[in-house]
């Protein structure tokens, strides 16, 4: 029987990774996490706590600890480093945004050392076992559309990053809390009453963030990979009288696609291989919203 | 009398060409191992990969080929394409002079 992370107490959990550290499943990734900040430590628990707790005799992919640099630093304008495998690669945040910096920077590791993996920064939803990869630059409306499916009866796999499998033919769940930002946190808690959200981080360099815990179902499932069935690029557009869902030339697609690549180029060749393979066995659209209703409504037309 | 921009350069695509690209309805996307740049080029080069790919070519007996193929198209139109197609592909090593 899995041991999921909410079998703990509060207090437990707390001690353990304050202490020995515990090691957590997310997505394909076993990651053993430590820390002393106890806000961090509260969020943590709240969105992640469906997720597996992991043995000790299991392989960790990332060691990660966040904690503040200095005593002083604890009482002075206090702040948070981020460290993955004993490295610390940013600066420090102010402390009260280490659940956003903890999921910034996993976002980094991730994409810098899952290389089994090309990785796209999209979101992807799944239905019937066909995942829809929604890739979008900041601000495009992907995690918005993305919150609106997955408490619409579609499956989350990823908010932020697409894993696609060696021979492309699948994607790799990924289910971790959906990253809004500024207007959408209102749109999303009016739209989906039932999701449910943690702290609001005002003020962060991307603006207001607030995480949305990802559906039990997303995390019951997280070892059930989809296959690619379409590729959407979303663009909300305020104020637009009909959604509009656009079929977009393969070629045109692929060159696109790179454009939100985090390790085509360090794939080379395989990464190459790995996206025409992708879109080939893809169809390929613009969707551009303003209605997440009609959003929603087009994107069930598909199927 | 020749009308057209042909250079009777003799051509020859990179030998490994073949793991290189992927063709789709509105292109052929190619890659560049060496740089990771990644373009995508009008369907004539799919024609001309089909054609040449393994073969030295004259660009010369291309174009005449290509406005055999292509009857409906102005031949000045495809030559200019041919040329600028060439050079692209040249410049990008994916194509060299012999």
């Amino acid at each position: 029987m899995t041991l999921i992370l909410s079998t703990y107490s509060k207090k437990e959990f707390c001690r353990l990774v304050k202490t020995t550290g515990l090691n957590v499943k997310i997505g394909p990734f076993n990651i053993k996490l430590t820390s002393n900040v106890p806000t961090f430590l509260d969020n943590f628990y709240f969105l992640y706590s469906d997720c597996a707790i992991v043995g000790d005799d299991q392989y960790i992919d990332f060691h990660i600890c966040l904690k503040p640099p200095s005593i002083v630093r604890r009482w002075y304008r206090p702040q948070v480093n981020f460290f993955i495998n004993e490295f610390r690669p940013f600066k420090p945040l102010p402390i009260d945004q280490t659940m956003a910096f903890f999921e910034w920077g996993l976002n980094w590791t991730i994409a810098q050392q899952a290389l089994q993996y090309l990785i796209i920064h999209s979101a992807v939803v799944e239905k019937e076992g066909k995942a829809i990869i929604l890739p979008g630059m900041p601000g495009a409306g992907k995690s918005t559309l993305c919150a609106a499916l997955v408490h619409h009866g579609w499956r989350l796999l990823s908010d932020e990053q697409a894993l696609i499998s060696q021979d492309a033919t699948e994607i790799v769940p990924l289910a971790r809390p959906i990253n809004l930002k500024n207007q959408s946190i209102e749109v999303i808690k009016e739209f989906c009453p039932d999701a449910k959200f943690g702290q609001i981080f005002a003020q962060t360099s991307k603006g207001d963030i607030c995480h949305v815990k990802p559906p039990v179902s997303a995390i019951e499932q997280i070892a059930v990979n989809a296959q690619p069935f379409a590729i959407v690029f979303p663009s909300y557009e305020h104020g637009l009288d009909q959604t509009k869902l656009t079929t977009m030339a393969k070629g045109e697609t692929l060159i696109e696609l790179i454009n939100h690549c985090f390790n085509y180029t360090i794939l080379g060749l395989d990464g190459f291989k790995r996206l025409s393979t992708l879109v080939e066995n893809s169809q390929c659209f613009s969707l551009s919203y303003s209605d997440l209703n009609s959003a929603i409504s087009t994107l069930d037309e598909l199927y | 009398m020749t009308i057209y921009p042909a250079y009777h350069k003799r051509l020859k695509f990179r030998p490994d060409i073949a793991m290189l690209y992927h063709s789709f309805d509105d292109g052929v996307v190619l890659f560049d191992p060496d740089t990771s740049n990644t373009t995508l080029y009008h369907t004539i080069v799919l024609w001309l990969l089909e054609l040449t790919a393994t073969d030295e070519f004259e660009q010369e007996q291309v174009l005449n080929r290509l406005i055999d193929d292509y009857k409906n198209d102005d031949p000045m139109e495809l030559s200019q394409l041919l040329d600028r197609t060439l050079n692209s592909l040249m410049k990008l090593g994916f194509v060299q002079r012999i």
